[in-house]
């Protein structure tokens, strides 16, 4: 019992960090990619929207799926959603819990990233430096051949020859960096007020029901890691069982009407004792591999074990019977 | 560089994946009494090529966001006339092939000739470059982004659907090709079960044989001599020297056992 205890409470768990961790780390590599990750603006009217905006919305869409597919809780989901009913029948509030699960896990990576991009801001100012009305500041270059868009456009690079000895472009720049982090301090603080809201409402609304919800979509994960174990340590026994009735079926053929007499607790050799009949039994295990059928071993084990039981109590029937007293005390059983 | 290195890295990923020997025995066997089951050579051969295919992915995403690649193989396709004024040079067709195929190679390239304007330094890495360059680079990226969004999609497609088809066949290969590895591996351990207790009774068999002979040697010389010793001393002791007890005899014995080996019991 203690031992169950132990393993069930290792698997809870184990399945619940073992997703978290998961989520942390798509979280740093989120991170670290964007630090790595070489910006360059187009400084093209046309182009630097596009490039901005997907810099800024690509990424997260690649990290959220990747969190999905990493997540083992997804296929779980998908397989408790389009399992046939049968003899258990399903309850859409355990489906809708893992779904919720999944989800929340896996947009922190995506929703990091554009934090980060809007904070650090070089992807806002590339690509709504075009959208700034240029009333606002004063000493903007005015280049002959070039409108005020396309100059505003190169607002992002800094090594252009037309910046050069003049300061509204750090005006321009920061002015657009100030709306960038607003509104990423402004997102971070909704969502952060949003989990804490949620987080303190929740044992406000059916808290019975989420308890429910939660135990049973946890069993279904440790039902399912056992049902693996068990088809594992299964497919070992069977495998264990069909190799040694070939090893014994090899000696039947091989020593037709000379069989000895097996002693399967100690005896590795199975009957096959000469260098003729081990090469015969590698050649006969490549020719012709042994059906998958093991009952016959299955039996023969099973009628020995139930032949053991029974001496081993006709054993003690007649220990109890004679006493060092000398009285025999016949217990009816 | 960009095909090359992904392909040796989907061989490698095979090679070292120990499913490869099994998927070759299951195929080349002979039927015999097992009949052999399609669906777990393609269930085994669709998961080794999974996991070959992510390091490749990975190398051929890093290779487009870092943009070198493309870079060196496209720069004299790039449109010249998107860079600035362009049309006036006097150059040959093929020095023009010459001088655009030099642009990923900063130190050597001289965009003057082209009239193609320079940036003096790059924002990352602190080094000059050209525009063309930097041009190239944000289109390579693009491509490396596109190509990991839609492998992204696809994974998540192929992960989500399965489970709607055929979810028993998949339950079932997945038992019998985890079986079959099982299989395997017990048969080797049980072999070497049996090499060791044949080697055993093998080298027990020899000791009796030549203590045999032996023995009927000291009993010639000595015939009283071993049987006042076996009840003195512990029996088990003198039952493992198998009636080799001197320097002489146990010469005897080893050189014996190089010369003749008898396998079998």
């Amino acid at each position: 019992m203690e031992r169950f205890r132990m393993v069930f409470q290792f698997f809870q768990s184990n399945t619940e960090s073992v997703a978290n961790g998961i989520c942390a780390m798509l979280t740093l590599a989120s991170v670290k990619m964007y630090t790595i990750f070489d910006f360059n603006c187009p400084c093209l009217p046309k182009y630097n929207v596009l490039y901005g905006m997907g810099v800024m919305f690509i990424p997260p869409v690649v990290l959220f799926f990747v969190g999905i597919i990493v997540n083992k809780h997804s296929v779980m989901m998908l397989e408790e959603w389009t399992r046939p009913t049968g003899k258990r029948k399903k309850n859409p509030a355990i489906i809708k819990f893992m779904f919720t699960n999944l989800i929340q896990r896996a947009m922190v990576a995506p929703v990091v990233w554009i934090l980060v991009t809007l904070l650090d801001g070089k992807c806002f100012i590339c690509a709504f430096s075009v959208s700034v009305d240029p009333s606002r500041f004063n000493g903007l270059p005015n280049v002959t051949g070039l409108d005020i868009t396309r100059v505003l456009a190169k607002v992002s690079c800094k090594e252009d020859i037309i910046f050069q000895n003049n300061t509204s472009r750090k005006a321009v720049s920061r002015y657009l960096r100030c709306w960038s982090q607003a509104l990423g301090w402004s997102i971070l603080l909704f969502l952060i007020i949003l989990a804490v809201v949620a987080r303190c409402l929740k044992p406000c609304f059916d808290h019975a029901a989420f308890l429910q919800t939660r135990y049973w979509s946890n069993y279904a994960d440790l039902e399912q890691k056992l049902f693996d174990e068990t088809c594992s340590t299964h497919a070992r026994e069977f495998a264990r069982k069909c190799v040694i009735q070939f090893f014994e079926s090899m000696h039947e053929e091989m020593c037709q009407g000379m069989i000895l007499p097996l002693d399967e607790e100690d005896d590795h050799l199975h009957g096959i004792t000469s260098r003729k009949q081990v090469n015969e039994l590698l050649q006969a295990w490549y020719r012709s591999k042994p059906d998958l059928d093991v009952t016959k071993i299955a039996q023969r084990q099973y009628r020995r074990a139930r032949v053991r039981v029974t001496w081993e109590g006709d054993q003690n029937k007649g220990r109890q019977a004679f006493k060092p007293n000398g009285h025999s005390t016949h217990t009816d059983v | 560089m960009l095909a090359l290195p992904p392909f040796m890295l989907f061989l490698l990923g095979f090679v070292m994946n120990n499913n490869v020997s099994m998927l070759a025995e299951e195929w080349k066997r002979p039927v015999g009494k097992r009949r052999k089951d399609t669906a777990v050579l393609r269930y085994v051969i669709c998961s080794m090529t999974q996991r070959s295919m992510i390091a490749p992915i990975v190398w051929i995403s890093v290779t487009l966001l870092g943009g070198k690649c493309f870079a060196c193989a496209f720069s004299i396709n790039v449109p010249l006339e998107k860079f600035g004024n362009v049309s006036d040079h006097r150059l040959s067709e093929i020095d023009m092939l010459r001088l655009l195929a030099k642009i990923p190679c900063k130190e050597i390239f001289d965009g003057h000739a082209l009239h193609l304007p320079v940036v003096e330094n790059n924002s990352r890495s602190g080094r000059g470059t050209s525009k063309v360059n930097m041009s190239l680079f944000r289109t390579v990226q693009a491509f490396g982004w596109a190509f990991l969004l839609v492998t992204t999609i696809l994974a998540f497609l192929a992960r989500a659907i399965r489970p709607c088809f055929t979810q028993t066949v998949f339950l079932k290969t997945k038992y019998w090709s985890h079986y079959i590895d099982i299989e395997r591996k017990l048969f080797d351990e049980t072999c070497t079960e049996h090499a060791k207790s044949f080697a055993k009774l093998c080298i027990q068999q020899y000791f009796e044989g030549i203590s045999g002979e032996i023995r009927h040697l000291h009993q010639q010389h000595r015939p009283l001599h071993n049987s006042k010793d076996s009840d003195e001393d512990g029996k088990d002791e003198i039952e493992k020297l198998r009636g080799v007890t001197d320097q002489e005899d146990m010469n005897k014995v080893l050189r014996t056992g190089t010369t003749a080996n008898h396998l079998s019991t």
